[in-house]
């Protein structure tokens, strides 16, 4: 009896074998199955793809003649294209097998689908093998419910796509038209000469404005010394002489950077003024120029 | 006398003048404005009234300005009982036991005489300050027959404004006559009055003076000079408008929005400064461009002498006059920080 038991075992063991041996076949490998991203929500007219990657022995080839028909329609499931790229890998073929399937099933509740298992046969001289590429199930949406008279009632809003994180490109992009703003602003500020910027109205501002529309002529250079002696007395409180420079750059510090050129105007007024030495209108005037809108940027702050 | 001038001679006569500022500068101390404007009125020929309180050193300035001018020094003291005659002549017994006749201070030296000093003018009758501007205006006077002329001859004369008691105020006719009144302070720096404290050669004027190096300028040739010199500063139109200002201020002070905290401007003036002390000012700024080696008059120029020539000359009214010398210089100097230049009206 034990030995019958035994040799039942044995022979259990040789058939499982074999089997096994059947099912795996060693000159041809699946290396990965490429099937749609969504399982659910699939409508009639909508396209499927499968993608197959299978390595076989060099000796093997996809036996072309047999692969599944283009147009081919199974349980409402059409195969719409099929495309094969063979390429070679140390001493194997690899194939790339694209399956494009179009729905045309026509059901009003969710039905449970499946793409249809495909058989591919690979041949050599003498023997041929096939390889299994399994089914692939999906639920089926009705495009509308059963015996729905009136759309409106059970509309759902549309699925809404992910929305990416932007927060962060906001902030960026706020402050960069901050900082652009602030860019115009201050050029702006630096650059425009109207009445209507804020501090544009000190008496160096007022001075330069007047000067840039005075003629570059001796009466012109006459006119420019008085406006900016003007501007000066201005902004002191009473009347700056040559000798009071020191004491209007203390108790108006914000002209100090440019203490040689003030003191230059005053040597230049005196003489042009006072004891008539010509000077090159254009010059002085241009020079004149320089200063006021120096003088009127220290003025404002700029 | 004749005498050129060319810059040579302008400098020559320039580093002159800054040595006697430096020689005198050497004795007295604390009193470089002062000297700096006697200096100014000994090359615009014009006389001094000095004002300050008693011992601050006036007459020690006075001698040793007069030791570097060279020719001769009088003085005499103002006194309630001064007569006229008594700055012309003296009379004394001689040895013989008979009356004698002799020159006053104003003749002794006759066209020797450089600097004469009326010391406390204001305790002098007002027959004495008659004759004694008069002499000021004309430079020569009429005695003993005949005609004395004292062409080089400059008064400094010192009136003491604390004391009132005996004394008879210059008229301002009168003090029109001096070309500055300048104020001699007690110094402020603290050194100078430990100096003048402690430092023994400060307590003998006499040899304090003679510190002073004598004859660092030729007085007979000083109005020469200062009429070549008068001649040579230029004014610019600007300038003479900015003058013209100033003298119209002076007088109606309210015109050019000048205002004083103490007094109401409108009622202040009664009389501005004169023709002749406008004239007196520019000759005055004139030198003052020569000793800051320039050939063209300044703004600047008429500031340094402005106090000093317009102050004395104002007339205010009776009752402003017990404050004269505050609102003067208040005054004074209200109308240099407005009075612009070049003025914005004309220029524009």
């Amino acid at each position: 009896m034990k030995n019958l038991m035994l040799k039942c075992l044995i022979l259990l063991s040789l058939v499982s074998f074999s089997a096994m041996s059947e099912g795996q076949n060693t000159e041809a490998k699946l290396i990965k199955i490429i099937n749609p991203p969504q399982n659910h929500g699939v409508q009639i007219g909508d396209v499927l793809h499968r993608t197959v990657e299978i390595e076989v022995q060099e000796s093997y080839k996809l036996s072309k003649s047999i692969l599944p028909i283009k147009g081919r329609n199974l349980d409402g499931i059409e195969l719409k294209d099929i495309q094969a790229k063979l390429s070679h890998s140390s001493g194997k073929n690899k194939y790339l097998i694209n399956l494009t399937y179009q729905v045309f099933v026509s059901a009003s509740k969710p039905a449970l689908i499946q793409l249809p298992k495909e058989h591919l046969t690979f041949t050599a001289d003498k023997s041929n093998f096939i390889v299994e590429v399994p089914r692939w199930q999906f639920w089926y949406a009705a495009l509308v419910p059963e015996g729905i008279l009136n759309a409106k009632p059970v509309m759902q809003p549309q699925h809404k796509a992910d929305l990416q994180n932007v927060v962060s490109h906001q902030v960026k992009l706020g402050l960069a038209m901050a900082l652009l703003a602030i860019g115009v602003l201050g050029l702006l500020y630096m650059n425009a000469d109207g009445r209507w910027i804020p501090w544009m109205n000190g008496a160096f501002a007022q001075a330069h404005r007047k000067l840039k529309k005075l003629p570059k002529t001796l009466e012109g250079q006459k006119q420019a010394s008085v406006f900016m002696h003007q501007a000066f007395n201005q902004t002191y409180g009473s009347n700056l002489f040559d000798y009071e420079v020191d004491k209007f750059l203390l108790s108006h510090p914000q002209f100090s950077k440019f203490k040689n050129q003030i003191r230059d105007f005053f040597d230049q007024s005196n003489a042009f003024l006072f004891a008539n030495h010509s000077t090159d209108s254009s010059q002085y005037m241009s020079e004149l120029l320089k200063l006021s809108k120096h003088l009127r940027d220290c003025e404002r702050g700029a | 006398m004749q005498i050129s001038i060319n810059d040579a001679n302008l400098a020559d006569w320039r580093s002159h003048a800054l040595k006697l500022e430096n020689e005198v500068k050497k004795v007295i101390v604390g009193q470089e404005k002062a000297i700096r404007l006697i200096n100014i009125a000994i090359f615009a020929r014009g006389h001094v009234l000095l004002e300050g309180g008693v011992g601050v050193g006036k007459t020690t300035l006075l001698q040793s300005i007069a030791r570097c001018i060279g020719g001769d020094y009088e003085r005499i003291e103002g006194t309630v009982d001064l007569m006229p005659n008594d700055l012309i002549y003296h009379t004394y017994l001689g040895e013989d036991g008979r009356p004698k006749i002799d020159e006053g201070p104003l003749l002794r030296a006759g066209e020797n005489l450089s600097v004469f000093f009326f010391n406390e003018i204001n305790r002098a009758r007002p027959q004495v300050h008659a004759l004694m501007l008069r002499v000021m205006a004309e430079r020569h006077i009429s005695a003993f027959k005949r005609e004395y002329r004292l062409p080089h001859m400059v008064v400094f004369a010192d009136r003491n404004q604390v004391e009132k008691n005996e004394t008879f105020e210059i008229p301002s006719a009168a003090r029109d006559r001096f070309m500055m009144e300048i104020p001699i302070n007690i110094p402020d720096d603290r050194d100078l009055r430990k100096a003048l404290m402690f430092d023994v050669k400060f307590q003998h004027a006499e040899s304090l003076t003679q510190q002073v190096e004598s004859k660092v300028l030729q007085f007979d040739q000083l109005n020469a000079f200062s009429d070549l010199l008068q001649s040579h500063i230029k004014s610019s139109n600007v300038l003479e408008e900015y003058a013209l200002d100033l003298w119209e201020a002076t007088q109606s002070p309210e015109k050019f929005g000048i205002k004083l905290d103490s007094a109401d401007i409108t009622r202040l003036i009664h009389t501005g400064a004169s023709p002749r002390g406008m004239g007196m000012l520019l000759k005055a700024a004139r030198v003052n461009a020569w000793l800051m080696n320039r050939d063209s008059l300044y703004p600047e120029d008429i500031h340094a002498v402005f106090h000093e020539l317009i102050a004395h000359r104002l007339v205010f009214n009776t009752m402003y006059e017990n404050r004269r010398t505050v609102l003067a210089r208040e005054l004074t100097s209200q109308i240099l920080q407005t009075v612009a230049v070049p003025a914005q009206a004309k220029a524009a």
